[in-house]
């Protein structure tokens, strides 16, 4: 798999979201499904995203992608409070740059949150999980 | 690992294509090459080609078998297809099937690939029947068909035995599931990735299961499983006209009795959450009224689509998604008809 399909500066999840940490809880950090997610899915025709201002748990179902032939809920990888949402994206773009223009949404982290990086892959681990499936 | 899948002939030839595969019916099947959109707009506007090896095949030579079918295969003219059901004693359906009229006192079966030994039981029960599991057939639909390969059939008809790209092909029909003009060709199994490859050559592009999914449900046709089962008639399911009940058949007794209290109806919604099997139709008043079988988005026409089975005397008017009940409108099928030329 290439670098492009797994960006080594982001984080991962086993529900194949990625999500872009700052260097510390203070910072947003912004969140899309990974290249793999998006394949699986196929054509993505539907978005459903989170209202800013939502308090979320890590694992939390927070959005949803629809693609033609299924619909997959989206987790939250931490614990926050939803600061943004990639309001106007088309859904097209999830497909197509699954981490530049096609993330989803922003999270303000809840404190310690980062730090702790619970349930978070690196991107070497994320490669070795997709391997397993 | 679990129960090993059957390969049609194409197998290595989708798989050298890249093609997303997975388990159908027992099937190791192309789910999709291009993607479903590109797919999609390959049939539609130009050439596209799908491996239906997977389906059933057999020769009726006993036309007895008509009293399991919604209506007699006596009555098929030559050189005709008919499409009609495997009927149940309470008139429910055991699967939809086409079937070709290919001699005085023979005539060629097609079956879904899930249903396919169900099926063939249940006729063997009245006369013997040849299946043909060494067929293979290739469907080839799209407003390009003909101007490339020329008028091979009839409409609603075939032609047998007769050579497609230099490849002997036993049935060729002017029969598809995607609601454009084409053919579906039946041949001898070892034959068939030859004429895949001289298709793909001359340009149709291949398609696969989930863009075949997307094609039939805008041409309003029905996948059985999803929009019918053995607990309904084709009275609930907008299948009558494929029924001749007045004849001494396995269901005359039970439709005759049977009272009909739901309809299929054809749904559309806005552009937004896609409808899907299962989800709750409501009426204006917010309450259920039947359910969604088959439910899409079609790039087409840029809204949802649903098949759906409701109470007869409803008047349909939402469908429920995660919990929100969203707007939907009743419209008349098909969605989706080509222009006739």
């Amino acid at each position: 798999m290439s670098e492009s399909e797994i960006p080594k500066h982001l984080h991962y999840t086993r529900e194949h979201e990625w999500i872009a940490l700052g260097a510390s809880d203070a910072l947003p950090a912004r969140v899309g499904i990974s290249w793999h997610a998006q394949h699986e899915l196929g054509d993505i025709v539907f978005l459903e995203l989170p209202q800013v201002g939502r308090h979320v748990e890590r694992g939390e179902a927070v959005a949803v992608v629809e693609s033609v032939k299924s619909v997959s809920d989206i987790y939250s990888p931490i614990k926050g409070t939803i600061s943004a949402r990639n309001e106007s994206v088309e859904a097209s773009t999830v497909n197509s740059d699954p981490y530049g223009a096609g993330w989803l949404f922003e999270i303000a982290p809840a404190a310690g949150s980062v730090e702790a990086r619970e349930g978070l892959l690196s991107s070497s681990e994320y490669r070795d999980f997709l391997g397993t499936l | 690992m679990g129960e090993t899948l059957k390969s049609t002939p194409f197998a290595e030839l989708h798989r050298a294509a890249g093609a997303k595969m997975a388990p159908f019916a027992g099937y190791d099947m192309p789910v999709q090459y291009a993607g479903v959109l590109a797919e999609h707009a390959a049939v539609r506007h130009r050439i596209g080609i799908f491996d239906v090896s997977h389906m059933g095949h057999a020769i009726i030579e006993n036309p007895a078998v008509s009293f399991h079918l919604s209506r007699p295969i006596e009555e098929i003219a030559m050189g005709k297809s008919c499409y009609l059901l495997i009927l149940n004693a309470q008139g429910g359906i055991i699967d939809d099937c086409i079937v070709y009229r290919i001699g005085a006192h023979r005539w060629h079966i097609i079956a879904n690939a899930s249903r396919k030994e169900v099926d063939f039981d249940a006729l063997e029960k009245i006369a013997p029947i040849i299946r043909r599991p060494e067929l293979a057939m290739i469907a080839c639909q799209g407003p390009g068909v003909l101007p490339l390969l020329g008028e091979l059939a009839p409409r609603r008809g075939f032609t047998p035995n007769r050579e497609v790209l230099g490849v002997e092909v036993e049935l060729t029909a002017r029969t598809g599931y995607t609601g454009e003009d084409g053919y579906e060709f039946v041949l001898e199994g070892s034959l068939a990735p030859e004429l895949w490859t001289r298709l793909i050559e001359k340009g149709a592009e291949p398609c696969g299961l989930a863009a075949r999914d997307l094609l039939r449900i805008e041409a309003g046709l029905p996948l059985y499983g999803s929009d019918m089962d053995e607990t309904t008639t084709p009275y609930e399911t907008g299948l009558e006209f494929a029924l001749h009940p007045d004849r001494d058949f396995i269901a005359h007794d039970s439709l005759t009795k049977r009272v009909t209290t739901r309809r299929r109806a054809g749904l559309t919604m806005p552009k937004g959450a896609v409808p899907r099997h299962g989800y709750p139709v409501l009426d204006a008043a917010g309450a259920k009224v039947g359910e969604v079988t088959s439910g899409t988005f079609s790039p087409l026409l840029d809204k949802g689509l649903a098949l759906a089975i409701v109470a007869a005397d409803s008047k349909p008017a939402a469908i429920e998604i995660r919990g929100r009940a969203c707007p939907a409108e009743e419209v008349s099928l098909p969605f989706y008809r080509r222009k006739k030329s």
